[in-house]
C-alpha cells in the first residue's frame, strides 16, 4: 500500500528550474496493478523513482504501508528497498559477470539468507518467470526478453511488498514483450503481487487493475479496468 | 549484517576476476610481483654489499665464534685450558688457533745499492697458523693465487698477503706501501722486536678480507723461534660450529666453561665495528627509502585500475545499490579484487626469490671492491614488507572504489 500526497519534483539546473512533478496525490492500495502512461518526458520514471525511494522528492509525503518514508535515513532507505522494494528496470540492469541465478541470488544473500536458502529462492524464482534451466547462463548469453525475465526473478525472490518497473517492455520485441507482461499478470494473479508498473504501450497497460495517466508532472486521468479484462 | 555484506563482496569481486581480461589480469599481477620483489631486493643488495663482507670476515677470519686476547695481554693465557675443552664441547665442527704480531717486511734489501735510496719496506702483521686446520676453518689454501700453500714441517717460508705487493693494489696509490716485483720464491726479511729473519715467499694469498690479504702467514714453530716466545699460548682461535647448531648457543656454553675469564670470546658479528653496523643500517633505510618509491606506484596502479574498473561499471554500482547492496559490500569486492592481485603477485614473487634469487646470488655473488655482494632476505623483514604491501594494496584498492560508490545511486544508474 502506497500514500502519496502532494508529491512534487524539481531539477535546478543553474538558474533554471525544472518542475518534473507538480503536486502528484495517488493512493495504491495493497494487491494492485497499477499502470502508469504518458507521453515520453511527462515525468513518469521520475514518479517511479520517487516513489521506490531511489530519489528523494521536492516536497510531499510518501508513506508505504502506514511508514512515512521521508523520516528514513539513507540505510534504512536501502534497507527497505533491499527487503520491502522490487525493481526492474528498462534496460534489466543484471551484472554481466554473474550467471542468471548468482544475479537473483545477491539481493538474497545481502539480506542475510544462507547460501542454500538462498539457491532454493533463486530458482524458484526463475522458475515463476520461466527461466530455472537457464540458470547458469550469463546475461550475454540471454535474450532480451530473457534478461528482463531474470531482472524480474531478481525483484521478486525476496517477495517485495512492491513491485516497480519502469518500461520492462520498451527494448523488448512484442514476444518477448509479452512474455514479460504474463509474467508480472501471473504474479499479480498467484501472489496478489502489488505492481506499479510504467508503460507507455496501451495494450500492456490494460493488463494492469487500473490506469492512471501522468501530463507534464500531473495525473491528467484515470482509467479502471474491468474485471473481465483479467 | 557484516558477515551478509562481506558474503556479497566476496561473491561480486570474485566473479570479476574471473571474466576479467586475462591480460589486464596479468599486468596487474606483473606489477605486483615487480612491487615486492623491488620491495625485498632493493633493500636485500644494499645490505647484502655489507653483509657480503660480514659473511667473508666470518668465513675467511673469525669463524663463528672468534676468542682473542683481551686488552692489555700478550696472549689468551689460558689457551691450553681453552683447547683441551673444544674437541669435547657439542656443536663445534673445527677451529685453529693462531699467533699474531706486528711485523716490517722488507723486499729488495739485496739490490739496493744507494743507502740513501727509501727502503722497500711495509709495516703489517704476521699471523702464525697450522696449516691444516686453518685451510679446514678458513679454506685459507683457496685463495692462493700465486705460489703454494704453506705445509705443515715446512719452515722458512711464508705467504704473503696480495694487498702488499705492489703488482696486485695498483689502485691504492700512494695510500698504502706496497713492496715491488715480490713473487714466490722471492726472499724478504721480517724484522719485529729489534730481530731479523729471512723468509721465502711461498705463495701470495688474495681475497678481499683484509685479515686475509693484507698478513703474512707463517707456520707456529718459524713464528715462535721469530718473536721468542717459549709457551704455546695463542692470540686467536676461530671456531666452526656444526650446520643447524645456533653459534650463539656455543659461545653460552664456552663462557659457561669459564673460559672467558682469560679470553674474549665472541660471535663473528659481535667483533665489527658499531660504524659497519651503521652502515648496514643506512643501506637497509636507503633500500626501503628506494623500494617505497616503487610501493607508491604499485599503489597508484591499483588506484587507476580499480578507478577505471569502477567507473566504467558505475551504472552497475548504482544498481547495485539501487536494489539494496551496501555501498560497504562494493567497495569489499573491490578491495578483495586488488588483495588477490597482490596475493598472487607477492606469491610468485616469494618463490623467484627464494627458490631462485637467493640461492643464485649465494653462488654468485656479485663482484664488489670492497665484498662479495649477496642477497639478503630475512624471513620477518619479507614478513613485514609482506604486510605493507597488502595494507597499501587494500588502501589502493578501497579509495577510488570509494569515491565512485559514494556518488549518488540514481545519477549512477542513469549516467548523469
Ligand atoms: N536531472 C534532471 N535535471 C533536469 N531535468 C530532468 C532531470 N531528470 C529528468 N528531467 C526532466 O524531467 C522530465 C521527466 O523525465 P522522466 O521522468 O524521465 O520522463 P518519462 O519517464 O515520463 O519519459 C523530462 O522533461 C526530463 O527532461
Ligand atoms: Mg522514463
Amino acid at each position: 500500500m502506497i500514500e502519496v500526497t502532494d508529491l512534487t519534483k524539481n531539477y535546478t539546473t543553474g538558474p533554471v528550474v525544472t518542475k518534473v512533478l507538480q503536486g502528484i496525490n495517488l493512493f495504491v492500495p495493497s494487491g494492485e496493478f497499477l499502470s502508469i502512461m504518458g507521453k515520453s518526458g511527462a515525468g513518469k520514471s521520475t514518479l517511479l523513482y520517487q516513489m521506490s525511494l531511489l530519489d528523494l522528492p521536492s516536497s510531499g509525503r510518501i508513506i508505504i504501508d502506514g511508514v512515512n518514508t521521508a523520516d528514513f535515513s539513507d540505510k534504512a532507505r536501502m534497507n527497505f528497498r533491499l527487503n520491502r522494494l522490487g525493481y526492474v528496470f528498462q534496460d534489466y540492469a543484471l551484472l554481466p559477470e554473474l550467471s542468471a541465478v548468482e544475479n537473483v541470488i545477491v539481493p538474497l544473500l545481502m539480506q542475510g539468507l544462507n547460501k542454500v536458502d538462498a539457491y532454493a529462492r533463486s530458482i524458484e524464482a526463475l522458475d515463476a518467470v520461466g527461466l530455472a534451466h537457464r540458470h547458469d547462463n550469463r546475461p550475454s548469453q540471454l535474450s532480451g526478453g530473457e534478461q528482463q525475465r531474470v531482472s524480474i526473478s531478481r525483484a521478486i525472490a525476496q517477495k517485495p511488498d512492491i513491485l516497480f518497473a519502469d518500461e520492462p517492455t520498451a527494448n523488448l520485441d512484442s514476444t518477448s514483450g509479452q512474455a514479460v507482461i504474463e509474467v508480472m499478470n501471473k504474479l499479480h494473479a498467484e501472489r496478489g503481487q502489488t505492481i506499479v508498473m510504467v508503460t507507455h504501450e496501451l495494450e500492456y497497460a490494460r493488463e494492469a487493475d487500473r490506469i492512471i495517466y501522468l501530463e507534464d508532472g500531473q495525473i491528467s486521468g484515470e482509467e479502471k479496468q474491468s474485471a473481465a479484462n483479467h | 549484517m557484516l558477515g551478509n555484506t562481506l558474503r556479497v563482496g566476496l561473491l561480486l569481486g570474485w566473479r570479476q576476476i574471473r571474466y576479467a581480461s586475462l591480460w589486464t589480469t596479468a599486468l596487474i599481477i606483473f606489477v605486483m610481483m615487480l612491487t615486492f620483489m623491488n620491495l625485498v631486493v632493493v633493500t636485500g643488495i644494499l645490505v647484502g654489499l655489507i653483509e657480503g663482507s660480514v659473511k667473508a670476515y666470518r668465513d675467511q677470519y673469525t669463524g663463528d665464534i672468534f676468542i682473542s686476547t683481551p686488552a692489555g695481554e700478550e696472549y689468551i693465557k689460558n689457551t691450553n685450558e681453552i683447547i683441551s675443552v673444544l674437541p669435547s664441547l657439542p656443536g663445534i665442527a673445527a677451529y685453529t688457533v693462531r699467533s699474531t704480531t706486528g711485523v716490517t717486511v722488507e723486499a729488495n734489501y739485496r739490490t739496493r745499492r744507494d743507502p740513501l735510496e727509501l727502503r722497500d719496506s711495509v709495516g703489517t702483521r704476521v699471523t702464525s697458523i697450522d696449516p691444516i686446520a686453518e685451510d679446514i676453518v678458513t679454506g685459507l689454501s683457496g685463495f692462493v693465487v700465486e705460489g703454494e700453500y704453506l705445509e705443515p714441517g715446512r719452515e722458512g717460508e711464508i705467504l704473503i698477503g696480495a694487498n702488499l705487493l705492489d703488482q696486485y693494489a695498483p689502485d691504492f696509490g700512494e695510500g698504502f706501501d706496497t713492496l715491488d716485483d715480490v713473487h714466490p720464491g722471492t726472499r724478504v726479511r721480517l724484522s719485529a722486536g729489534g730481530k731479523t729473519k729471512e723468509y721465502i715467499v711461498r705463495g701470495v694469498v688474495n681475497s678481499k678480507v683484509d685479515e686475509t690479504s693484507r698478513r703474512i702467514f707463517m707456520v707456529e714453530s718459524d713464528f715462535l723461534r721469530f718473536i721468542g716466545r717459549t709457551n704455546l699460548n695463542v692470540n686467536e682461535i676461530a671456531i666452526r660450529v656444526q650446520p643447524a647448531v645456533d653459534p650463539q648457543m656455543v659461545k653460552a656454553n664456552l663462557v659457561a666453561s669459564g673460559l672467558g675469564r682469560q679470553a674474549v670470546i665472541r660471535l663473528s658479528r659481535e667483533g665489527l665495528p658499531q660504524a659497519l653496523e651503521d652502515i648496514i643500517a643506512t643501506f637497509a633505510f636507503l633500500g626501503n627509502l628506494i623500494s617505497s618509491i616503487g610501493l607508491v606506484v604499485a599503489s597508484i596502479t591499483i588506484f587507476i585500475v580499480v578507478f577505471v574498473n569502477a567507473i566504467t561499471r558505475r551504472k552497475y554500482i548504482g544498481i547495485l545499490k539501487g536494489i539494496g547492496i551496501s555501498p560497504l559490500a562494493i567497495e569489499l569486492s573491490y578491495v578483495f579484487q586488488s588483495v588477490v592481485y597482490a596475493v598472487i603477485g607477492s606469491a610468485i614473487a616469494v618463490v623467484i626469490i627464494y627458490g631462485a634469487l637467493v640461492p643464485w646470488f649465494l653462488a654468485h655473488p656479485l663482484d664488489f671492491p670492497f665484498s662479495d655482494g649477496i642477497l639478503v632476505a630475512p624471513v620477518g623483514g619479507t614478513v613485514i614488507r609482506l604486510v605493507i604491501l597488502m595494507f597499501s594494496t587494500i588502501i589502493a584498492g578501497y579509495v577510488p572504489a570509494w569515491l565512485i560508490i559514494k556518488k549518488n545511486t540514481l545519477d549512477s544508474i542513469l549516467g548523469r
